[in-house]
């Protein structure tokens, strides 16, 4: 598609709302301390220099071990430490074929040792950052994860984005809108009503 | 006559009212005290709007498609009512919310025992039950909860949202301030949890004393529970 198309440069955010996100199994993993707290300290998380612990960035595909499985309810959910991405199959499988798996990678959920039918977890290798009007950012100079916080309008002004059918950061999803639209793509459950972002490149 | 004339306004008491200035209510256009009786203030409304019906047991309701009967927005509210056919019980439910107001009692139970069979949805457009910790904060889902105003209750989440943007902190709900987006936050930045606790304390804190409201003894009570669950660090 031409770069300079209006469409290649919007998406529909899909950003979670539930909270009753997932815990991880504290026995399948080392721990750490975090703010006076004992947490899981998993293979696939980092600890920045001033101590907030996030998914290593540079990793494609991660793999879960939880205390229990996702509610029924919900299609989108995310675990309550590190907040990695949990989809069920019901809404990924309307967009398996967007994903660019070279960019994501697409993991198992176990629980009790066994890997849930039905359900994946999603992660995106460095992907770009959603930045706002309003928000500060902050990247950790170990494993390069972002994070942004969103107050104002939010946009992307990665140029790489432009085009791309699908992106996951830990802001949410992002289908492309006209792909979207042309497949009357529905919200999944357990995330807001889609809102509009686009590409905006930054002032020179 | 049936009970006719009585029109519904949202609203609540004014922010930064005290249970004494919400009396001014009872004034009349000319500031002259009108004491509340069982005739009420002598001003039949022409434009009045039914919102109460007699059931077939005798009692009044509300019509049915209306929301709301705030009786803490008495001076707007009393205007309209026919008080010769309902005085007498309208002017329960005002004394009613001042008993509320001084004593704290719970306006649900006053109309209920007014016979209003008002459901629980109109209480809530009345007086807000508050978490005080915010379970987008950690705050447990369970929790006594404060009894505010309505209005009260939004300009307080205006004002900690204001607060915590100054610091640096995410949204309060929506896209980027869900639970998840805090939970996230939280964990990226050590020490942060604490931090908005703080604000969390500040705000409530200066809250009560501009408004006369008591939510900090519920917040202070709900976060020694916590501290004693090992639910937050102690400070």
């Amino acid at each position: 598609m031409n770069p300079s198309d209006r469409s290649a440069r919007r998406w529909f955010w899909y950003a979670s709302q539930t909270a009753d996100c997932v815990p991880l199994d504290s026995n399948a993993y080392a721990s750490t301390t975090f703010d006076g707290e004992v947490i899981p300290f998993p293979d696939w998380a980092c600890k920045a220099p001033d101590g907030g612990v996030h998914m290593n960035a540079e990793l494609l595909r991660i793999d879960v071990s939880v205390a229990a499985p996702p509610n029924s309810r919900d299609e989108i959910n995310w675990t309550c430490q590190y907040s990695v991405r949990l989809i069920a199959h019901s809404w990924l499988d309307q967009i398996r074929d967007l994903v660019d798996e070279k960019r994501i990678g697409i993991g198992a959920i176990y629980f009790n040792g066994d890997a849930i039918d039905g359900w994946s977890t999603l992660h995106e290798r460095q992907p770009p950052s959603l930045l706002a009007t309003e928000g500060h950012a902050k990247v950790c100079p170990l494993c390069g994860d972002s994070y942004t916080v969103l107050h104002g309008r939010e946009y992307f002004s990665d140029p790489t984005v432009i085009g791309r059918p699908f992106i996951l950061n830990r802001n949410g999803l992002f289908v492309r809108e006209d792909i979207a639209l042309s497949r009357n793509l529905r919200t999944p459950r357990g995330v807001f009503e889609p809102w509009v972002v686009e590409y905006e490149p930054h002032p020179a | 006559m049936a009970a006719q004339g009585a029109k519904l306004t949202q609203g609540g008491v004014a922010p930064g009212k005290s249970a004494n200035q919400s009396q001014a209510a009872f004034l009349g256009p000319q500031g002259h005290s009108s004491k509340v009786s069982a005739k009420g203030p002598s001003r039949p409304d022409p434009s009045r709007t039914d919102v109460f019906q007699r059931g077939p047991d005798g009692k009044l309701r509300p019509v049915p498609g209306w929301r709301t009967t705030d009786p803490f927005d008495f001076d707007v509210w009393s205007r309209n009512i026919d008080w010769p056919g309902v005085g007498s019980d309208l002017a329960n439910i005002a004394l009613g919310a001042l008993t509320f107001m001084e004593g704290g009692a719970f306006v649900g139970g006053i109309i209920d025992g007014l016979g209003y069979k008002i459901g629980p949805d109109v209480v809530r457009g009345i007086i807000h039950g508050h978490h005080t910790w915010p379970k987008f904060m950690g705050g447990p889902g369970k929790q006594d909860l404060a009894r505010v105003y309505e209005s009260l209750h939004r300009m307080f989440h205006d004002e900690l949202a204001a607060a915590l943007k100054q610091a640096g902190f995410p949204r309060i709900g929506g896209r980027g301030g869900s639970t998840e987006d805090w939970a996230d936050f939280f964990a990226k930045n050590a020490g942060k949890r604490d931090e908005a606790v703080a604000i969390l304390q500040r705000v409530t804190r200066e809250f009560d004393r501009k408004n006369g409201t008591r939510i900090s003894k519920y917040l202070d009570d709900t976060l020694a529970k916590g501290q004693a669950n090992g639910s937050i660090p102690p400070q």
